[in-house]
């Protein structure tokens, strides 16, 4: 080991570094007025933001995997969509490109790490000519960074979430929170099941109330999605997502109902668990590709008040 | 100079517990600002087959320069099933310059240890919330005086690029990265793993962004990702299980290919049925027209001219009056809108229909067709068809009556009167007669007799 020599300035590692100084940061690497910066321009861009809002494990990541894969490789013929590359969506498309590629393997897509903002670009052009192109934005965030929000954690975001809402008001971008809350919340030591309900009803109603109170401007152009993600671990094919809502989170549901809320659940499709040396892995053997095609449509209508599968009367007919 | 000793993992939620020398760090002190970087986002779990990975970052907040030594690998959450971001590990973090030393590397490779036992079960968490045992492991560290023992120097290097990052292949991480330490003036952020494949998978994912070097000849390589693009495998200790799961996954995609191909399949016929009674629909559209055009033509036809509408039975003959019959009880039975006394009155009705038609007591005949006229009323039953037989039913029984009057002979006196009405008598005998008009018929023949032999 002694003998071995470093002959580092003859390697590429010189040259590497040189070519590093040209490398650009990534979004959540910026500071906080520059990420704001970036948000202000989306009223420009005609883009609409999604954030999907949940605690660690909730299915964020999954429901964006399964949205994304769909985009790509459903069979749905109704809209293409095509994909920003270049910053600030730079990193949200490798994280695209990675998710597409996990579903192809029947992994689960990786837990976001804290201090993430991976924003996907995705612009959606419908099949038919006369309704309008669909510019988005979906924002991925880490459980941990959200579950801050929460009275016990501190009542607010990290300062990188915050300079988002502050970035997206100064012109009142429109942005669409979906709420995504799983059927089986995930169990912490010596916790019941009803008391994973019930931290998972606090989160959400935490947040909506912050939004409330502390960000009234943002609250103006904001639209809701609630969404029962892991709905394939339902027993009860006649439970209908409301009467889920209305029972295991009361506090949102009191909070939306009166509101103009789209509900919903998801699957991202059937699990097959196996346990191999002590770890329990779980690998997506049936893609569900219905859920996706349901939010895309609803997503489409909501954003854009046209709907991508309006038949003619002729085409009703005819099925 | 200030050291630290963090232990870190996603045990559920990711967890970070960090201690100085005194105790416990609570989350108000502001190096927790940064410690997000324990949770790596570049160089990260993704496979059960992950090796150890070595770290080392060196950065700077608004006030601070950092150092920061972590060794990691995969631990799953307590309650997850999640292999990728499952991680766990120890790290040193200073206010001083951490070397990158064979010390420091065994003193976290010990701690990480420690930190197993205690709160995995082979490679996942059993415990959401980890403080009391790395306080434990804390504990023992502070007791035996090891935080004297990490080694650091004083000046931090931070490289202008922040994000800049490098990984190497080594043998050993504890022992082979110690010559590596050097590498953090120029860049921000080292890597060392002696898993080449999760070397490879990490920069197919970020491609310039994750650069890595291995020893070839005794020179430092830069990997180039065109030489390698090998699948990487899932290696399995066990290896019947991974097999068996193997196979559960052929399983279920070949029984989901079935259901799919069975599902389209429904889906085409579903769809081709209603095509085929769309296009019925469609045939029949200018059928039904043409014969609704000709109904409505019918309609105003029969209105203009009433003899010929409801009343085609009219032209029926008396021999036909059973098929007549059917066809008022069919036609109501068409039309499930009758109650109960309606069906016994039509019941009735029927039964002296036949009766009306085989009665030829024409006396009899008329109290049937009394009973018929009351219940046809009832129900709004047009009996005209029948008005012609009653008429002649009523007269037959008028001129009997007429016939059988005692009185009648009485007046006659003459002898041909008397031979006419004779011959009345015996026609009417043909009729069908009550028991009592018999018997007068009988007694009225043998006076018109008997007068004819007295006229005589």
């Amino acid at each position: 080991m002694s003998d071995f020599k470093l002959n580092i300035e003859d390697s590429n590692l010189e040259n590497d570094n040189n070519d590093s100084t040209e490398k650009r940061e990534f979004l959540a690497d910026l500071d906080i007025q520059s990420i704001a910066r970036v948000f202000t321009n989306f009223k420009k861009e005609n883009r609409i933001l999604i954030i999907p809002i949940g605690f660690p494990q909730a299915g964020k990541s999954l429901l964006l995997s399964s949205l994304m894969y769909y985009s790509r490789k459903g069979e749905d013929t109704l809209f293409k969509t095509n994909l920003e590359d270049n910053f600030p969506f730079d990193k949200g498309r490798i994280a695209v490109d990675e998710m597409i590629k996990y579903f192809n393997e029947g992994k689960l897509y990786e837990a976001t790490a804290k201090n993430t903002l991976d924003l996907i670009g995705i612009n959606l052009e419908p099949s038919k000519n006369n309704i309008p192109n669909l510019n988005l934005a979906f924002l991925d965030l880490a459980g941990e960074d959200i579950k801050k929000i929460k009275l016990s954690e501190g009542l607010n975001f990290t300062e990188k979430i915050s300079a988002v809402f502050n970035g997206l008001k100064i012109d009142n971008s429109p942005v669409i929170f979906t709420l995504i809350t799983p059927y089986r919340p995930a169990l912490l030591d010596n916790e019941t099941l009803q008391s994973a309900h019930d931290r998972e009803d606090t989160l959400h109603y935490d947040f909506l109330n912050y939004i409330e109170m502390n960000q009234p401007h943002l609250l103006k152009s904001s639209k809701f999605f609630v969404i029962v993600s892991q709905w394939d671990n339902n027993p009860n094919e006649n439970e209908k997502v409301e009467d889920y809502i209305a029972e295991k989170r009361p506090s949102i549901y009191n909070y939306v109902k009166n509101k103009n809320v789209v509900w919903g659940e998801y699957s991202i499709g059937k699990l097959l668990e196996s346990e191999i040396n002590g770890l329990k892995i779980q690998e997506i053997v049936r893609i569900n590709r219905d859920y996706p095609a349901r939010y895309w449509k609803k997503l489409y209508q909501i954003c854009t008040g046209k709907e991508l599968d309006k038949k003619t009367w002729l085409q009703k007919l005819f099925g | 100079m200030k050291n630290y000793l963090v232990f870190f993992g996603k045990s559920q939620d990711f967890t970070i517990e960090v201690f100085d020398v005194n105790g416990i760090v609570t989350e108000s002190n502001p190096i927790f600002n940064s410690l997000h970087l324990l949770e790596s986002g570049v160089f990260t779990i993704d496979d059960p087959s992950n090796k150890e990975i070595l770290a080392k970052y060196n950065f700077a907040d608004d006030k601070q320069k950092y150092s920061l030594l972590k060794l990691y690998s995969l631990a799953q959450a307590v309650d997850g099933t999640r292999i990728s971001g499952s991680i766990y590990g120890v790290a040193f973090l200073s206010t001083s310059n951490l070397k990158i030393s064979e010390t420091n590397n065994k003193l976290l490779k010990s701690l990480k240890e420690e930190f197993s036992k205690l709160s995995l079960n082979k490679r996942k968490f059993n415990k959401s919330n980890f403080r009391e045992d790395v306080f434990k492991i804390w504990k023992a560290f502070v007791t035996q005086n090891y935080f004297d023992k990490i080694k650091t120097t004083q000046r931090i290097n931070i490289a202008k690029n922040q994000v800049n990052l490098k990984a190497f292949l080594v043998d050993n991480i504890i022992l082979s990265s110690v010559k590596f330490d050097n590498e953090i003036k120029n860049t921000s952020r080292l890597y060392f793993s002696n898993d080449k494949e999760h070397l490879i998978r990490t920069h197919k994912k970020w491609g310039d962004k994750f650069t890595f070097f291995e020893n070839t000849d005794d020179k430092l390589i830069k990997y180039e990702s065109v030489k390698i693009e090998a699948k990487p495998e899932v290696k399995s200790e066990s290896g019947s299980d991974s097999i068996i799961n193997a196979y559960e996954v052929k399983i279920f995609n070949l029984k989901y290919k079935k259901q799919k191909i069975s599902k389209k399949y429904k889906r085409a016929k579903k769809r081709f049925n209603k095509k085929i009674k769309l296009l019925s629909i469609i045939c029949l559209l200018p059928l039904l027209s043409l014969g609704i055009f000709f109904f409505n033509d019918n309609l105003i036809f029969d209105k203009e001219n009433p003899e010929n509408s409801t009343n085609t039975i009219t032209k029926a003959k008396e021999g036909e009056i059973i098929l007549e019959e059917k066809m008022v009880q069919n036609s109501l039975s068409n039309f499930n809108i009758l109650n109960n006394d309606d069906i016994i009155i039509l019941s009735n009705l029927s039964t002296n229909l036949k009766k009306f038609n085989s009665t030829k007591d024409s006396n009899k005949s008329l109290k049937i067709f009394d009973a018929i006229r009351r219940d046809s009323d009832y129900l709004h039953i047009d009996l005209s068809y029948f008005d012609k037989r009653y008429n002649a039913l009523k007269l037959k029984s008028e001129q009997i009556s007429k016939l059988l009057n005692s009185k009648k002979l009485d007046s006659i006196n003459t002898k041909d009167q008397l031979k006419s009405y004779l011959e009345d008598l015996g026609k009417a005998n043909k009729e069908k007669l009550s028991d009592n008009q018999n018997d007068i018929l009988r007694e009225l023949q043998k006076k018109t007799r008997k007068k004819i032999k007295d006229a005589n």
